[in-house]
């Protein structure tokens, strides 16, 4: 297949230990992601001449700020400020930067400490809209919004909360075979469909819980990735897609179908090549618009894909394979890194314990929650190079 | 505790000063092939993206396109309020979200229920719109 990133690989991926409480900096965890990830590739943070970051607790530190603190001479910086989809965005506007000769190796990360105040106090005043017309009415946070979609969903769609619950439970079958996942314990539909009242119709396990870690990866020029005796990805298209559809709060929550056409075009495959999706669990409604979106099952059918497939990783079509956000947790901005990461990890045949078989993957992101749903959306599919 | 209070801006102004008096204002689009309700206050009309937006009453009446009733709150200055209920409300096909005081909070759908703007005290100088279940 043809890659809209030639000369542009993956070449390692890490995390560091998710946990519930840590105090931990965001740049120790930044660090440590990064450090795990050049350790997978072989590489030396002497070669890192680029740098991808997305953390919503850094300022007023900036990505310029911590090349500084790590001591790199830096000829590609990026920011992500689009939340959950800055860690694809990032990721590709590293692989155009490395495709036009601008850099070598970039490390992309996120990171974030966060627990359930802090989380709140962010999403209190994450932007204008939200600060002003959402937060003073009590909204309730992401958790109250996504209810709003959920509760739409349901309604247009014949979608139940065992529905939900099946893909919760999945998750959570997934997340067992992950050493670092926070949740330990299977879910059963009884303790999903009688946990805390969070928001009408969301419950505790609709709602992913904020936690402390990093996620990083590794990309590299084939001039370095050539000596490089690991496996090794390629970026077959990427592609993000904001505030679409304009001014359409209730139709189509989140991008993905506005991307889908023009990525498939340039990636050459379709969902039936893909082994795996790591779509962006912030709330599993969300998840199900993106199955939609990305064209793996038709608009409004999401709930009756998991009513009909195993999305477990020993099953017919794995989805978040390491547990996502749901039941691995959200360490903030990290939540937009760790499908990509956990993708990585896959492709590269070093998904101990959880490994699926086959060569090509999806990952989306979403993020920004601004008035009444995310603003911006991202994907990216990847393939093993032989 | 003290509710998160709006930051009034010369952008959203006359929003709030409305809300104050108990009238509920919006921006409209004055460009003729286009006349769209515009909710919340921009700088320019999001649809045609044109400038002339004037600030018009709009009806006190709009139906709950989606709602939710929060058991949790995200600021603690709602703590002793919940279970409440938390809806997007259109009017005149503008989205604007509040509270309904007084709806069921059982979790039964209230999508398509007719409701009716009335004006809460929320902070210091502050009122804020919410909307009451009315008949059809």
């Amino acid at each position: 297949m043809s890659s809209a990133f030639e000369g542009v690989f993956i070449v390692g991926a890490g995390q560091t230990k998710y946990a519930k409480r840590a105090a931990t900096s965001v740049q120790k965890l930044l660090y440590d992601a990064g450090s795990a990830a050049l350790a997978d590739a072989g590489l030396p943070w002497s070669t890192v001449d680029g740098l991808a970051v997305t953390c919503f607790k850094l300022p007023p530190d900036n990505v310029a700020t911590v090349a500084e603190h790590f001591g790199l001479e830096a000829r590609f910086l990026f920011q992500g400020l689009y939340g959950g989809a800055s860690g694809i965005i990032g990721m590709a506007h590293a692989a155009r930067a490395i495709r036009d000769g601008a850099c070598d190796v970039v490390i992309c990360a996120a990171a974030d400490a966060f627990d359930v105040a802090s989380h709140n106090e962010t999403l209190d005043h994450f932007n204008g809209s939200v600060r002003d017309y959402m937060s003073p009415q009590g909204f309730g946070g992401a958790n109250g919004m996504f209810a709003l979609h959920t509760r739409l969903y349901m309604e247009r769609y014949g979608a139940t909360r065992e529905d939900f619950g099946r893909f919760c439970i999945a998750l959570r079958e997934n997340a067992l075979r992950n050493p670092n996942a926070l949740f330990k314990e299977g879910l059963t539909m009884d303790a999903y469909l009688n946990a805390r009242q969070i928001a009408d119709p969301l419950r505790l396990y609709d709602c992913v819980m904020p936690c402390v870690g990093g996620d990083a990866i590794v990309l590299a020029s084939e001039r370095v990735a050539r000596k490089l005796t690991g496996p090794k990805l390629r970026i077959l298209a990427a592609a993000e897609i904001h505030n679409y559809p304009a001014n359409e709060l209730y139709e189509l929550p989140g991008g993905w179908v506005g991307l889908s056409e023009r990525l498939y075009a340039q990636a050459g495959v379709g969902p039936d090549a893909f082994a795996f999706a790591q779509v962006y669990d912030d709330y599993p409604v969300m998840a199900f618009i993106q199955l939609e979106g990305l064209g793996i099952c038709p608009k409004g059918t999401a709930h009756r894909f998991v009513r009909e497939h195993d999305i477990t990783v020993g099953g017919d079509f794995p989805v978040n394979t390491g547990g996502g956000q749901l039941s691995a947790g959200q360490a903030g901005a990290s939540g937009g890194m760790i499908g990509v990461v956990e993708g990585v990890a896959q492709l590269m045949g070093r998904a101990e314990g959880r490994q699926v078989e086959g060569g090509c993957g999806v990952i989306s992101g979403y993020g920004m929650v601004a008035y009444g749903r995310g603003v911006s959306s991202s994907v990216a599919i990847l393939e093993r190079a032989e | 505790m003290l509710k998160p209070q709006p930051r009034v801006t010369e952008i959203s102004r006359p929003f709030w000063d409305a809300c104050n008096d108990e009238r509920l204002m919006m921006q409209k689009c004055m460009a003729p092939k286009c006349g769209k309700m515009v909710f919340y206050p921009r700088v320019c009309c999001p649809h045609c993206h044109g400038a002339a937006l004037e600030w018009v009453e709009v009806p006190r009446k709009g139906k709950i396109v989606s709602h939710t009733t929060v058991h949790r709150p995200h600021h603690d200055g709602f703590t002793d309020e919940v279970p409440y209920v938390f809806a997007a409300i259109e009017i005149e096909g503008a989205n604007i979200y509040a509270q309904v005081p007084g709806a069921p909070t059982d979790g039964s759908s209230l999508i398509g229920r007719s409701v009716e703007a009335a004006f809460v005290t929320h902070g210091p100088d502050r009122k804020l719109p919410a909307f009451h279940l009315v008949k059809e």
